[in-house]
């Protein structure tokens, strides 16, 4: 039996109630949201320095950059495979 | 001119950014884990931060009142741990696994989390002293005016909070109270460890003079 949750179908008759979790990680929304959080949360204080003019260190903001460019060759890389 | 900073501003974005990541957590994990996530990330935290700033004098946001203090940090750590957390689990977990069931991520994902938290921190802690949202009081002679000790807490609340999240989420079978129960039991032993941790830390890179 399959039904589609958020965008995606699931197959239900193998998987139990208590891996929904992990299913919801694989939706659409479970992929980006992790990675628009972050990139709201770090543009967020881009603006307060911009605002401010706080950036005596302009190449500090690379800084928070690796971790999300490496979420996001993962997701894509595990999204194509999957 | 620099600009005055707006603090209003900055709690109502924190609190905001908390309440989307709290929504998503609840739909992805249930009311049982959010309410965990919710004790064991803002409440240990916030006793920690307070402490820093109240008692040991480390740090100050000026002119506001402890009560500001405690709902900013509050919130705020709530949003930065779940964003770098579940950003830490999507660079870690395979398909079809999450930080919940593939094994070795209960310690991995918190000790990522952590690395992600402090180099998002290495960039905000700058602009946010630059922009006077809050003070240093300790000498810092190593990053741009920001102490070590700073980072050091980061690191520290940063890995043991998802830490504890970690290993009561994976309880599936546990109900809401007791979920909220063990996670309110859970907040003494917590502390003890961040300062033990924090000592060590902190202890470590005065070995080598930094500050």
């Amino acid at each position: 039996m399959q039904s589609r949750v958020h965008g995606w179908v699931q197959v239900k008759s193998g998987a139990s109630q208590s891996e929904d979790h992990v299913r919801r990680r694989e939706t659409r929304l479970g992929r980006w949201f992790p990675a628009a959080a972050y990139l709201a949360n770090y543009l967020l204080w881009v603006a307060t320095g911009i605002h401010a003019r706080a950036f005596d260190f302009p190449w500090l903001s690379i800084l928070p950059l690796p971790a999300l460019i490496l979420y996001l060759v993962r997701s894509l890389r595990n999204g194509r495979s999957a | 001119m620099a600009v005055a900073p707006n603090f209003t501003v900055l709690l109502l974005i924190g609190i905001l950014f908390a309440l989307i990541v709290l929504a998503f957590l609840c739909w992805r994990f249930g009311r049982a884990d959010t309410l965990a996530f919710v004790v064991v990330t803002g409440g240990f935290t916030t006793v920690m931060d307070l402490i820093s700033s109240f008692v040991a004098r480390n740090y100050e946001y000026p002119g506001k009142s402890p009560l500001w203090v405690a709902t900013f940090i509050f919130f705020g750590w709530i949003g930065v741990c779940g964003g770098c957390l579940l950003l830490a689990e999507g660079i870690l977990a395979r398909p079809g696994r999450d930080m919940l069931t593939q094994p070795r991520l209960w310690w991995q994902v918190p000790l990522l989390t952590a690395g992600v938290a402090v180099a998002l921190d290495l960039f905000a802690d700058p602009v946010a002293v630059r922009a006077g949202y809050w003070v240093w009081l300790v000498p810092a002679t190593v990053y741009h005016g920001i102490p070590l000790l700073n980072y050091v807490g980061w690191f520290v609340l940063m890995f043991l909070a998802p830490l504890a999240w970690i290993l009561i989420a994976r309880n599936r079978r546990w109900s809401l109270w007791r979920k909220a129960m063990i996670a309110v039991a859970a907040l003494p032993p917590l502390c003890v460890a961040s300062v033990l941790l924090s000592l060590a830390l902190n202890g470590t890179i005065r070995a080598f003079g930094w500050q």
